[in-house]
Formats: C-alpha cells, sequence, structure tokens
C-alpha cells in the first residue's frame, strides 16, 4: 500500500517537473528580443538660470579696451578728487562683481602718496586657495577718464620729473601708477607667471587632434593683480567643438585668477595690466 | 606773431612726441605670454541628486548614480564626494552659490530634478554649471517613459561629458558578447546583450550551440556571428527583432570573423578552404559576393575603414602575422605593422584616427594601437590570454577579452591613453564583446 502511495506520488511529482520544464521551455524559445528599440525621447533645451554676474561673459559682450593707462599717470594734483562714488566707475566695477559686493559698502578711497601694500602672495609665492568672501578690488585706478592733450603732456612731463627724482620714484612705481618707459618684465617673472597659469590649466586631453589647437586669450588685470576680464582673440573658431572644449578650458585656468593674484611685479603694472596668453598644447599631448 | 607760429609749431611737434609715446606704450603694453605646458588631469564635477518631484517609482532613487557612475567609470571625471557639498537642494534649485563650490574644488555643477509630465512620461531637467566661470554651460530637458529611466539617465551623462570633453558620449551603448557558462558538466555559450554598464543583460541565443565573434550592424537592427551548429561552422545573420537567423553565403567551408561595412550594405569575412584562407566580401543588397584576396595564405580579420574605403586585416604573407591594409575592393595591401611577435585582429577606431590590435610576444598577449599609416605604435594593456579588442563608438575606449590563467574570460576597457583600465561586470564568463554605434537620436529637440 505503502509503495503504491509512493509511486503515485512520485508519479505526480515528475509530471509537475516535467510541466515547469515544458512550460519554461516554451517561455524561452517564445521570448521575443526587445533589444535596441529606438527611444522616443524629447530633448529641450534650457536658458541659463545663473543671473550672478560673469565679468569673462560680460568682457566679451564688450570689446572696448580700457582707456585707463594715461589717466594712472596722472600727477596726484590731477588724479586726486576723484570721488570713490563716481557713477560710471560703479558700473564698471559692477560686471567684476561677486556675490558679496552688494552687501558690501564701498570703502572710501582717498589718493594716499604711501605706497599700496603689495598682497601677501609677493612675500609667499605658493597659489592660494580661493576665498568664499573675495574682499573685491575697489581701487579707482580702473576707471576710464577723459583724456586729452594737454593732460597727457601734464602727465608725461611729471613722469619726467619723477624719473630723475630718486626719492619719489618707488613710491610711485609701489603704488603702481605707472612705471618708467625702461620697465620690463623679467624673464624669470614671465616663467613665473606662465608656471602659475599652467598649474591651473586642465587640457582637455579627451578630445581629437587637440595638439593642433592653440587659443589665444586676451586678460585685463587689475592692479592687485586678480584677472577683471578675459577674452577669446581666435573666436571665430568657437562654432567647432574642438576648439571650444580647448578654449574653455584655457578661460577656466585664467578665471582661476579672479580671485587670486598673478605673481606680478606691482610696480610694472603698466606693463602687465593687459597680457596677451597662448594656450598651446603641442608639447603636451 | 612770428613768435606764436614758432610756439605753435613747438606744441605740434610735442604733441606728435606723445603720441608717438602712447603707441610705443601700447604696443609694450601688449605683453604675451606662451603657455605650452598644463595638466592633464580628471575633471572636478560635483553632481547633486536629482529632486524627485511627484513620482512615485523606487527605481528613480537610482538616477543619479547611474550618471555619476557613467561619469566616473570612464576615468575622464572626478566626482566630489556629496558629504563634501555645502549648499543644499532648497537653494540649489534657484541659483548655485559658486563661491561654495568653488570651495570645495568643483568645477562643474550639475543640478537636476525628475517631474511626471502631463502626458505620464517622465520629465526629466538638468543644468551643467561651469564653476569658475559661473555660468550654465548645458541645459536640457528629456522626457520620455519610466520605464526608460536608465537610458535617460545616460543621454543626461553622454551630454555633459559630450559638453566637458568635446567629444560624443558613450554611455547609451550597448554591448554584445558571448556568455560563458558551465551547466553541469556541460559548457554553454550563449550570445547576451547588456547596456555598456553591464546593466539589462539580455540572452538571446538558447547555448545549444557555440557561438562566436558577434557583430553589431550598422542600424543595430541585425548582428553576424559564427555559429557551430553544423559540423562546418558559418557566419549567420540574425535579426533582432524575431531572431531569424540567415547563413550568410553557400561556402563549401568554414566561414567566420564577420564585419559589417560602416553604411551597413556589405559584409566582408574570411573563408578558409584546403589550408588557405581568404577574404570575401558579401553584398547584402545585390547578394553578390567577391572574393578579394587570392594568395595561398591566411588572410583573416578584415575590418573597414570608417569611410569603408579601406581594409585592415592580418595575413601571414610575410611569414609572422602582420596587419595589412589594402583597397576596399581588394588590390595590392601595405604592411603597418613591423614590430617583432605576431599582429592580428586589427580593428579600426570609428574615428579613423587608430586600429587596435592584438598582439602575441613571448607567450604574452597585449592590446595595443597603431595609426593607419603604421606609426605611434603603442601597447596599452597585457596580459595571460587578452583578444578581440572592439572600440566604443566615439573612438575613445577599447573593449576586449581577458582571460587570466585559472580564471573565466571576463569583459575589460581601456581608455586609449592607456589609463583606466576596467572590469565590465557580468552574469557569467564573458569573451568577444563587440560594441554597439551609437543609438538612434531622438526624434525631436527644441529649445525653451
Amino acid at each position: 500500500m505503502n509503495t503504491r502511495k509512493a509511486c503515485i506520488v512520485s508519479v505526480i511529482l515528475h509530471g509537475v517537473l516535467l510541466a515547469l520544464v515544458f512550460t519554461n521551455w516554451l517561455k524561452w524559445t517564445s521570448k521575443q528580443t526587445e533589444l535596441i528599440t529606438p527611444m522616443p525621447v524629447d530633448v529641450e533645451t534650457f536658458a541659463d538660470i545663473s543671473q550672478s554676474p560673469n565679468p569673462i561673459v560680460e568682457a566679451l559682450k564688450t570689446d572696448e579696451p580700457p582707456k585707463e593707462e594715461i589717466v594712472k599717470e596722472t600727477p596726484p594734483d590731477q588724479a586726486e578728487p576723484e570721488p570713490e562714488s563716481t557713477p560710471n566707475a560703479d558700473e564698471k566695477l559692477s560686471d567684476n562683481i561677486v556675490e558679496d559686493i552688494d552687501d558690501e559698502p564701498v570703502p572710501d578711497i582717498k589718493p594716499s602718496p604711501k605706497p599700496v601694500e603689495p598682497p601677501k602672495a609677493i612675500q609667499k609665492p605658493k597659489v592660494e586657495k580661493p576665498k568664499v568672501e573675495k574682499k573685491l578690488d575697489k581701487k579707482p585706478i580702473d576707471k576710464p577718464k577723459p583724456m586729452d592733450a594737454m593732460s597727457i603732456l601734464k602727465n608725461l612731463q611729471q613722469s619726467a620729473k619723477s624719473t630723475g627724482n630718486s626719492k619719489s620714484a618707488p613710491a610711485a612705481a609701489q603704488s603702481g601708477q605707472g612705471g618708467t618707459l625702461s620697465d620690463q618684465l623679467t624673464a624669470s617673472e614671465l616663467d613665473r607667471v606662465r608656471r602659475q597659469i599652467e598649474s591651473m590649466w586642465n587640457v582637455p586631453g579627451a578630445i581629437q587632434n587637440a595638439h593642433t589647437i592653440v587659443v589665444s586669450i586676451q586678460i585685463q588685470i587689475n592692479q592687485d593683480r586678480t584677472v577683471r576680464s578675459a577674452r577669446i582673440l581666435n573666436r571665430e573658431k568657437m562654432n567647432d567643438v574642438t576648439f571650444r572644449t580647448m578654449a574653455e578650458s584655457a578661460l577656466r585656468a585664467v578665471s582661476h585668477f579672479k580671485d587670486r593674484p598673478l605673481l606680478l611685479s606691482p610696480e610694472k603694472y603698466s606693463i602687465w595690466k593687459e597680457v596677451t596668453i597662448n594656450f598651446d598644447p603641442r608639447d603636451l599631448l | 606773431m612770428k613768435k606764436s607760429k614758432l610756439t605753435r609749431v613747438t606744441l605740434n611737434f610735442c604733441l606728435s612726441l606723445v603720441v608717438f609715446f602712447i603707441s610705443t606704450i601700447n604696443g609694450r603694453c601688449a605683453l604675451e605670454i606662451n603657455v605650452t605646458q598644463g595638466t592633464i588631469a580628471q575633471i572636478p564635477i560635483a553632481i547633486t541628486d536629482f529632486a524627485i518631484d511627484n513620482v512615485n517609482d523606487d527605481n528613480l532613487k537610482n538616477f543619479t548614480d547611474v550618471i555619476r557612475s557613467d561619469l566616473k567609470n570612464c576615468g575622464l571625471f572626478s566626482l566630489i564626494n556629496p558629504q563634501a557639498f555645502i549648499q543644499t537642494q532648497d537653494t540649489l534649485q534657484d541659483k548655485p552659490h559658486f563661491s561654495e563650490w568653488r570651495l570645495i574644488n568643483a568645477d562643474n555643477l550639475v543640478t537636476g530634478k525628475i517631474k511626471q509630465a502631463s502626458d505620464g512620461h517622465l520629465r526629466i531637467e538638468f543644468r551643467l554649471f561651469d564653476v569658475v566661470q559661473e555660468i550654465q554651460i548645458e541645459g536640457q530637458a528629456l522626457s520620455g517613459l519610466g520605464r526608460d529611466w536608465r537610458r535617460i539617465a545616460h543621454k543626461v551623462a553622454d551630454a555633459i561629458y559630450e559638453r566637458l570633453t568635446g567629444e560624443k558620449g558613450y554611455f547609451d551603448t550597448k554591448i554584445i558578447y558571448v556568455a560563458r557558462q558551465k551547466m553541469g558538466i556541460k559548457r554553454s555559450e550563449r550570445l547576451a546583450i547588456m547596456d555598456q554598464d553591464g546593466a539589462n543583460n539580455k540572452y538571446i541565443t538558447a547555448g545549444d550551440t557555440l557561438v562566436l565573434t558577434p557583430r553589431f550592424s550598422p542600424n543595430l537592427a541585425s548582428i553576424a556571428f559564427m555559429d557551430f551548429k553544423t559540423r562546418t561552422p558559418r557566419v549567420y545573420l540574425m535579426n533582432l527583432l524575431n531572431n531569424q537567423k540567415t547563413l550568410m553565403g553557400n561556402f563549401p567551408g568554414m566561414t567566420f570573423a564577420p564585419r559589417f561595412s560602416n553604411d551597413g550594405t556589405r559584409l566582408v569575412m574570411s573563408f578558409a578552404r584546403s589550408g588557405m584562407t581568404s577574404i570575401y566580401e558579401l553584398n547584402l543588397v545585390s547578394h553578390t559576393i567577391n572574393q578579394l584576396t587570392f594568395d595561398p595564405i591566411i588572410d583573416t580579420s578584415p575590418c573597414y575603414s570608417p569611410d569603408d574605403q579601406q581594409i585592415a586585416f592580418n595575413s601571414d604573407r610575410s611569414g609572422r602575422t602582420q596587419i595589412y591594409i589594402m583597397p576596399a575592393k581588394g588590390g595590392e595591401a601595405k604592411r603597418i605593422t613591423f614590430g617583432q611577435g605576431s599582429y592580428r585582429t586589427p580593428v579600426w577606431s570609428p574615428r579613423g584616427d587608430y586600429i587596435a590590435f592584438t598582439k602575441m610576444f613571448q607567450g604574452r598577449f597585449y592590446i595595443g594601437v597603431i595609426r593607419p599609416d603604421g606609426t605611434g605604435e603603442r601597447l596599452l594593456t597585457q596580459g595571460y590570454m587578452i583578444e578581440s579588442p572592439s572600440w566604443s563608438p566615439n573612438g575613445r575606449v577599447i573593449l576586449y577579452t581577458r582571460e587570466d590563467r585559472g580564471h573565466h574570460a571576463q569583459l575589460w576597457s581601456i581608455d586609449l591613453t592607456g589609463i583606466n583600465d576596467r572590469h565590465i561586470p557580468t552574469e557569467t564568463g564573458a569573451m568577444h564583446g563587440c560594441w554597439s554605434p551609437f543609438m538612434p537620436q531622438p526624434k525631436s529637440a527644441s529649445t525653451q
């Protein structure tokens, strides 16, 4: 009896097993491969939500070169009563300001005969970390001023006087109010800046033929040696994705110096206030 | 009167002098610096969790992780740890606080949200910011079916990759491979298709016969592969919509190593008979067959150039197996490899700049690349048994099979630069992987 029961159970179980195998087999063989079907996806492009002022973009919009260099050589009696609240100056500055500028009162800027203290980076020529709350340079030096021939003549006369006067020369140089015509950046100074920029340039090595691209960027530098604006000189190639990627990496490299100073000699401001940087990765790639 | 004229002349002279000095000064101000060095480092990027707005699908919690994983695995990005983020989700949707992102050394920032569109589809919105320049450099909204959430995530990763590297993204792509598994005492080989990151694995053959070297057709509608179903292995074409198999050419012998032309109209493969192997081309439109090589030697592993004008193949015509290039219609072949050892399985990069190959030298296997003119040979990786290189559709990454002594064969990928040698996870042993071309593009694009 027991044997019979066992046989029946065994037959039933075998039947179930066979049924399972058969149904799975059917399922397996009838399986369709919905493998590579085109996915209906609509893509829209968004406008920019970042409303924060962008010095670089602003700079790209205006091609006007700053005209401040002659003005800077104005002797104290000429330059002096440039009030810090000049509306034009404020407008200019607002282009360069990061978020916190609105909250901070503009400090009174008085023309001072004593030299401006050079930033600490001069003593410690190491790369500074970005500061969250950047104290912006609000010196009136970058303000464009109306220029007339007589004032230029006076400036040059004054400049000639100051070169002859050994005491006043260092003061003028320290304050960055224009160097003498014989000023030059030494090879080591150039090399120092070059290395500083190189350390910030993350070259997009993934792109094809990257080694054939040279990006030229013109930067305007504030007197505190931070970058005020930058624009790509060979901008006509920006439609090329490869060039655009390389150009943006170069722009990013110089933009790092919006809030950290370049290692330049303050007394040679008139020489380095505008610099063209050619980013050429030929040797690197 | 005369004196006043003299004064005027003097003044004019002085003014001219001033103008001269000014121009001199301006000339001196045009200082130029040539930057020829830089760093080739990973791009630091912060990817915030995509906010989920009224969508009940637990899968979507992994949406951001898929994007992060894609960008991390490609080796070109360094992801900022989310625990280091300072700005919170609430304020981020309005406007990023760029200074806070710079503080944690992020060069780029990604934000996004997932919503349910009115038609029931998913709507994914994302924005990519350049933190250093403080601008949005990409912003897109993608709409699609909820079941396709993974592919949409890959598409977001593709858009980010493309915008930051200048190369087309390859994350929304597939890999077909031979899945090898032991079933009791028997070993089975099945064809399988999966996403490039190993997800969504599907088997497309039953494992009753040995199958090898699957290749995608350019339109992804079919695959060509070698099947040992009959006593003589042959090349078959399988339609991926209905799994229907078609024998490719009625050759009186073994056919193998198939490869599609890039326009999808031709299939090139090897045919072996009486100790010699020749290369044949099958026209898939007119169903005609052309023999391309004729010498009594072994010519095999043919592969078209991206413009379909040339074919790279390996041949033992000079003694050792080396790589040659010939016109696509046949003709004189030019040898491009001259190194020690033997060179096999040439695969032309989709960008056309390199040919990947397998090299065997002193008992070791190597995967390397060489320019089509025979210069610039570089060996990228080596192993006990590595073979079957296949390019990602953007020509940036090489997929290959690695089988270490005593281990199952596995799929690996390596960047063209030789960095980021990475295992691709599969359920079973895996070999002979073939990367798909780019997937079909979305139907429409609009600007908001």
